[in-house]
């Protein structure tokens, strides 16, 4: 039995890692390339997540919410890269920081107005609404095996795309070297709206496959946020192989913490960042710059 | 350590010597089994085409990043891989390719900062910075040697492009360095100004050890007493100024292609 | 970084003046919002060191300000109030201790990396009050509140004086906490980090081990910060896990920017700008959030030198001096 339980505890690490991979590549894609931080990269997350509410509240099963969140993210991707984002990237960081706070605060208050400020839980759609027997003893949820299955193919066409992609090649060059988006040229303008659109559109689509999982409520993209900063942070910088790790060791570490050590659980993944920092302040899997 | 003396250079003990010097930026070998000294009094020109790692090496030199093999020694002294910060106040001081200047302080600010960063006579951070004890003098010294008077009160970045070069000299000698690392200091200069900063050059080669990146050739080969040519990461001669232009490896390497 | 010009101190000092004449003549709510206008300014001012002076922007200074505050409920319970003369170094000893841990680790990364660790560190303090019982969980916690004394001897005050006297020491605080910057800006350690926020890299190729000195910034911002949240816990008698939280943090990013970046005086105008302002929108909207998004979206978008870079017409006799300002050269420095 205990042999079973910290099996499914694994996986849960295991999906939890990858959906903060989904928010946390995003995240060091947008910085990669753009050289900006988006705190508001967390209410995409939380926007998913209501769009997926809502969706299951009008129709009855949440499905519809991924193909929404995925349009629905591009669209709004491509509309704050090219209305709000642009105009930012030459400026102060505290400029950048504010104004992506700012975000937070106006998404926020637009989803309540929209909501409200409940707590709403979201019902696992029926399809997965079952256990698969592993062993004898021990049966796991269907929905999380699909979302560890929908999170991995979706890694794997982002690192398609990055590894195997002329715009990949760019968007790479970019992060290793951040004064090569100066010399980008006519090209550059479409790789900063294409890795908005996608990065946020990652984000929408964790947010709808998190929302049966952790239920929906106020400011939940915030603490996903942070987790995601301390992913990047693990990762190393301009590393999205980095991130996929990173995101792995902190789903992992976070949820076995949590079984087996509920009391210093919370503080788990700040310690592990620490001495990441001071063993290597670059990151585990970043290039050394000195 | 063969006898130097054959190729007619001191026989003292180099200020500054690398042995095997190598740095890797990935794949990339950026700098391979370089060795040079540099002499008290003596100014040793490093040349070679873009991208022969000149400016790694100067930056390995400094302490500006580490390197990934071999040994660099100051007065006897392993320092590789110390920081940059304690390489400058062990005397190893530096100009840069691209001016770097704190642009929106004034210029006595740029070199006070200079002489501050060295000085180990102050006991109180706290005081005043216009009261601290003959910092002021010794920015006004070094302004004067690099030429540049009357312009202290000035905002640095409002100088012209040859006077902030100027600045950049004057900021590294206000650090009293035993080794002077110049990185193509004639960059964007006019004649008038390179002249200048020529005859600047041969005094200050008396009385330090300087290592000197250049692309002007006339310029090299007018003021300097040793040469190291790069290409591709490692060293392809070394010698007195008159014998590299004789040498036909660095005529085929380096100069048949700018000739 | 410090007034040019002899106009700015004149116009501090008659400020100070001002608010100094302002229990004498308003009711007490106005006091005690202007004893909670000068603990923010104080939380800016303190942040202003990191960021305007040093160029270090922290995103998770809200947690030296909330460890100081619980360090006030630790050190008192809801027993009878201890002395202000040992919970403010108590307080301001826990803040600075914190910082030096947290600085010394994060400072370890630059610029966005930096504002990442600071966060997540920041957050960490949350949790640790959030989920434990330490000082009350996610509910906080009442606290007796630091008294005037020393030794035996209490000031006698009334539940009426009260306010009145958290005022007067707040505002004290305060003026001390701006004067001591100024002092320190002028210093050679002040110099040392001006030089580090225009051009870090030169500064440790001069030979300054620009760690260390980020590093005393961080810890002296720090212990300021614990000034701050000292006197919160003195001025409402009451802890909870919101005082650490980024939102605070982000806050006073904003006053500091509001107020103006390059200049000492800047967070504190900030500060009581945006209380003012807090106020006045309470009028209008409860959606406290909403204004204060409004509120950044328009300094970010029409005001980006804050309200001290607003230029008046100017009706000097003297030509407006060549000397650009600071933080507008820095910005551009190709200009």
């Amino acid at each position: 039995m205990a042999l079973s339980g910290f099996l499914a505890q694994l996986l849960n690490g295991v999906q939890y890692g990858l959906l903060l991979f989904l928010i946390a590549s995003g995240l060091t894609l947008i910085f990669g390339v753009m050289g900006i931080i988006n705190l508001a990269h967390g209410s995409m997350f939380m926007i998913g997540a209501y769009v997926a509410f809502l969706v299951a509240r009008h129709w009855g099963s949440m499905w519809l919410a991924l193909p929404a969140a995925l349009a629905g993210g591009i669209v709004l991707g491509l509309l704050l890269e090219r209305f709000l984002f642009r105009y930012f990237y030459k400026r102060e960081h505290l400029d950048q920081v504010l104004l992506t706070f700012a975000l937070i605060l106006l998404f926020e208050e637009t989803r309540a107005l929209i909501v409200g400020n409940d707590f709403h839980s979201v019902a696992v759609p029926a399809l997965f609404d079952f256990s698969v027997p592993i062993t004898a003893g021990f049966s796991y949820s269907a929905y999380r095996f699909a979302v560890i299955g929908i999170c991995l193919a979706l890694a794997a066409l982002l690192f398609f795309w990055i590894e195997r992609t002329k715009m990949g090649a760019i968007i790479r060059a970019a992060a290793e070297k951040p004064e090569m988006v100066d010399v980008l040229g006519i090209d550059a303008r479409r790789v900063h709206m294409t890795v908005f659109a996608i990065g946020t559109a990652l984000a929408l689509i964790a947010g709808v496959l998190a929302a049966p999982l952790y239920s929906v409520y106020p400011n939940m993209g915030d603490g996903f946020l942070i987790i995601c900063f301390v992913v990047v942070v693990i990762g190393g910088q301009g590393s999205v192989s980095g991130a996929f790790w990173s995101a792995l060791i902190i789903g992992l570490v976070d949820t076995l913490g949590k079984a087996y050590a509920p009391k210093v659980a919370g503080l788990a993944v700040y310690v592990l960042m620490a001495a990441v920092l001071l063993w290597r302040p670059s990151g585990l899997f970043g290039q050394q710059r000195t | 350590m063969a006898d130097k003396m054959a190729d007619g250079r001191p026989s003292t003990q180099p200020v500054l010597a690398t042995r095997g010097l190598t740095r890797h930026f990935g794949g990339l070998i950026a700098v391979r089994e370089v060795s040079v000294a540099l002499h008290q009094g003596e100014l040793h020109a490093v040349i070679g085409p873009n991208g022969a790692g000149k400016t790694t090496l100067v930056n390995l030199l400094s302490g500006e990043i580490r390197p990934t093999a071999g040994y660099i020694e100051l007065d006897g002294r392993a320092v590789a891989g110390e920081p940059a910060w304690r390489l400058a106040r062990l005397g190893v001081g530096r100009s840069f390719q691209r001016t770097n200047i704190f642009a929106p302080l004034t210029v006595l600010e740029n070199v006070r900062l200079a002489a501050q960063a060295v000085d180990r006579s102050q006991r109180n951070p706290l005081r005043h910075a216009k009261h601290g004890t003959g910092l002021v003098d010794k920015a006004q010294a070094a302004l004067a040697r690099a030429g540049l008077t009357g312009v202290e009160t000035r905002v640095a970045g409002t100088l012209s492009h040859g006077e902030q070069r100027q600045l950049e000299i004057a900021m590294t000698l206000a650090g009293s360095p035993k080794v002077l690392l110049l990185d193509e200091p004639l960059a964007g200069m006019g004649p008038e100004e390179s002249e200048r900063m020529t005859a600047l050059l041969k005094g200050l080669a008396r009385e330090h050890a300087v290592l000197l990146i250049e692309h002007d050739m006339d310029f090299v080969f007018a003021v300097a007493d040793w040469m190291t040519v790069m290409a591709e990461g490692g060293v392809i001669a070394q010698g007195r100024p008159e014998a590299i232009r004789a040498n036909t490896a660095v005529q085929q390497a380096y100069l048949g292609s700018h000739a | 970084m410090l007034p040019q010009s002899k106009t700015v101190p004149v116009m501090l000092g008659l400020g100070a003046l001002v608010l100094a004449a302002l229990p004498l003549f308003v009711p007490g709510y106005y006091v005690e919002l202007g004893s909670y206008a000068f603990i923010a300014a104080m939380l800016a001012l303190s942040l202003q060191l990191l960021v305007g002076c040093t160029g270090l922007v922290s995103l998770g200074h809200a947690a030296f300000y909330g460890l100081a505050a619980y360090t006030v409920y630790l050190v008192t319970g809801n027993g009878a109030g201890r002395s202000i003369f040992v919970t403010l170094p108590a307080a301001v000893a826990v803040a600075a201790l914190a910082a030096l841990l947290v600085g010394s680790l994060s400072l370890r990364t630059r610029g966005f990396f930096f504002l990442m660790v600071t966060l997540a560190f920041g957050q960490m303090v949350f949790f640790l009050f959030h989920d434990t019982k330490l000082g009350g969980g996610t509910d906080g916690a009442f606290l007796a509140r630091p008294v005037l004394s020393i030794f035996d001897w209490q000031l006698p005050l009334t539940r009426r004086q009260r306010p009145i006297a958290v005022y007067y020491v707040a505002l004290a605080l305060l003026v001390a906490m701006y004067l001591g910057l100024v002092v320190l800006m002028r210093s050679m350690f002040g110099r040392v980090l001006e030089g580090i926020r225009v051009n870090e890299h030169r500064m440790s190729a001069l030979g300054f081990n620009t760690y260390r000195y980020k590093l005393a910034a961080f810890v002296i911002a720090g212990a300021l910060a614990g000034v701050a949240g000292h006197m919160w816990a003195m001025h409402r008698g009451f802890v909870n896990p919101e005082l650490i939280g980024w939102h605070r943090s982000a806050e006073a990013l904003l006053m500091i920017l509001l107020g103006g970046l390059t200049t000492l005086h800047g967070p504190i105008i900030g500060a009581l700008a945006y209380t003012g302002l807090g106020e006045v929108a309470q009028l209008i909207t409860e959606r406290k959030l909403l204004v204060e998004g409004l509120v950044i979206l328009f300094v970010v978008l029409v005001l980006p030198k804050g309200l001290s870079g607003i230029s008046l017409p100017r009706r000097s006799r003297k030509p407006a001096p060549k000397t650009p300002p600071v933080g507008a050269a820095e910005a551009r420095p190709h200009g």
